[in-house]
């Protein structure tokens, strides 16, 4: 029987903009001001762009691996494994909501890094089972991405978790000369 | 072509068909391999969970008892424990004793309560019209931490070499690197239903990482 990709592919998405939204929001929460306007925007939109980059790439790499297999099924095929193997993120991003809003931790790149590992290899299964065998070149190239992609997270982390906190004083600089009050100094 | 020895021709049970120059035709190199894929030793098979768990499982479940399945979740919590109460005992918050009892309840937590969340797990699969046995069931969820074992086991060996604190960085890693194993197992048992694995995984990570950090609490 043909499988039909479109079945749950709003879903599949509504998931996986969720996930990458909710780790962003975790990841760069401040301990003082759970939800923070600030940080709370900018985890979302970093976390959105970082999972929208980490697809695009996982996506690009098992097209390059996988010429012959896209011509005969179309990039709907890889697409479909891709987003399914994204799936993956959901227990990932639970926990490191858990472990911010709930057990007030602030180390949480653990929970990305590992995170964004399992879709990697959840990324290459699910192409093996749409070719009917698991081939060791797609776990190589998917694994690769994942790691650069937890290697990146992990160094940008440091400095893009300084970005809400110069935000805030961005805005409350504006607000002070807007409302007339000048620049305390 | 390799020449394989006569005792492991045996194991085959009359299976086997060789040329006339004693070699082993491509069928029964075939045949040969199937069986010694399911006598897979149990170190293969932690760490085939948890770097390939799907490849792994069908060959784990046929190979390895349902005692040394138990076992691994036992030891992999014991060790996990174990660290936090290393940690807590290190930063002056606890007592040596504290440690022992914290490497004692983490095996009783990876021997009774993982797989009495295994036998949930079956529960919820049986509803789903799933034929699965329940002891396949506890015995493939315990195997998924596997990779949590090994990092348990690396982690007290920094603990105690090193006199790191490693109760997150090695622990709780280790209980989120079985999180993809668990996901791709339970999809397994369910013959390939995201719906359910995801939500399931999902649960237990919840439960595991709460019951661990009320434990570290006390």
């Amino acid at each position: 029987m043909e499988l039909d990709m479109n079945k749950g592919k709003g879903w599949r998405n509504l998931v996986r903009w969720l996930c990458f939204m909710v780790m962003g929001i975790s990841a760069f929460a401040n301990q003082l001001d759970t939800f923070s306007p600030y940080n709370v925007v900018f985890g979302a939109v970093v976390g959105l762009l970082f999972g929208w980059l980490f697809r695009k790439f996982l996506r690009g790499f098992l097209s390059l691996f996988n010429g012959k297999f896209k011509k005969e099924k179309g990039k709907e095929a890889i697409r479909y494994a891709v987003d399914s193997a994204m799936l993956f993120l959901t227990p990932f991003a639970a926990m490191m909501f858990i472990a911010v809003y709930y057990l007030n931790w602030s180390e949480t790149r653990g929970f990305v890094a590992t995170g964004i590992m399992a879709v990697g290899t959840a990324a290459a299964i699910e192409i093996g089972k749409a070719k009917e065998k698991q081939e060791f070149r797609n776990t190589i190239a998917t694994s690769g991405v994942s790691f650069l992609f937890s290697f990146l997270w992990t160094l940008s982390y440091v400095y893009l978790a300084k970005v809400p906190s110069l935000m805030e004083g961005g805005a409350q600089l504006i607000r002070g000369i807007l409302s007339g009050g000048g620049v305390s100094l | 072509m390799k020449q394989r020895n006569l005792s492991a021709i045996i194991d085959v049970k009359g299976l086997y068909e060789i040329d006339k120059n004693g070699y082993w035709s491509n069928e029964m190199r075939k045949k040969v391999k199937l069986v010694e894929n399911k006598k897979q030793s149990l170190f293969r098979t932690v760490f085939g969970m948890m770097i390939n768990p799907s490849g792994t499982l069908k060959n784990a479940l046929l190979s390895t008892k349902w005692y040394f399945s138990v076992l691994i979740s036992g030891l992999a919590f014991g060790l996990f424990f174990g660290q936090t109460g290393l940690d807590l005992y290190k930063t002056g918050q606890k007592g040596i004793g504290f440690v022992w009892l914290s490497g004692a309840a983490g095996i009783v937590y990876g021997l009774l309560a993982i797989p009495l969340i295994g036998f949930f797990i079956w529960t919820v699969l049986k509803m789903s019209r799933s034929d699965r046995k329940v002891k396949e069931t506890i015995s493939s969820f315990c195997l998924s931490y596997s990779g949590a074992l090994v990092y348990g086991v690396l982690g007290i060996v920094f603990s105690l070499a090193l006199g790191w604190k490693t109760s997150v960085a090695f622990g709780v890693t280790g209980v989120l690197w079985a999180i993809g194993p668990m996901i791709i197992t339970i999809r397994e048992l369910t013959g390939g239903k995201n719906t359910l694995s995801v939500p399931l995984a999902t649960a237990v990570g919840a439960v595991v990482l709460i019951s661990w950090s009320v434990f570290g609490n006390l």
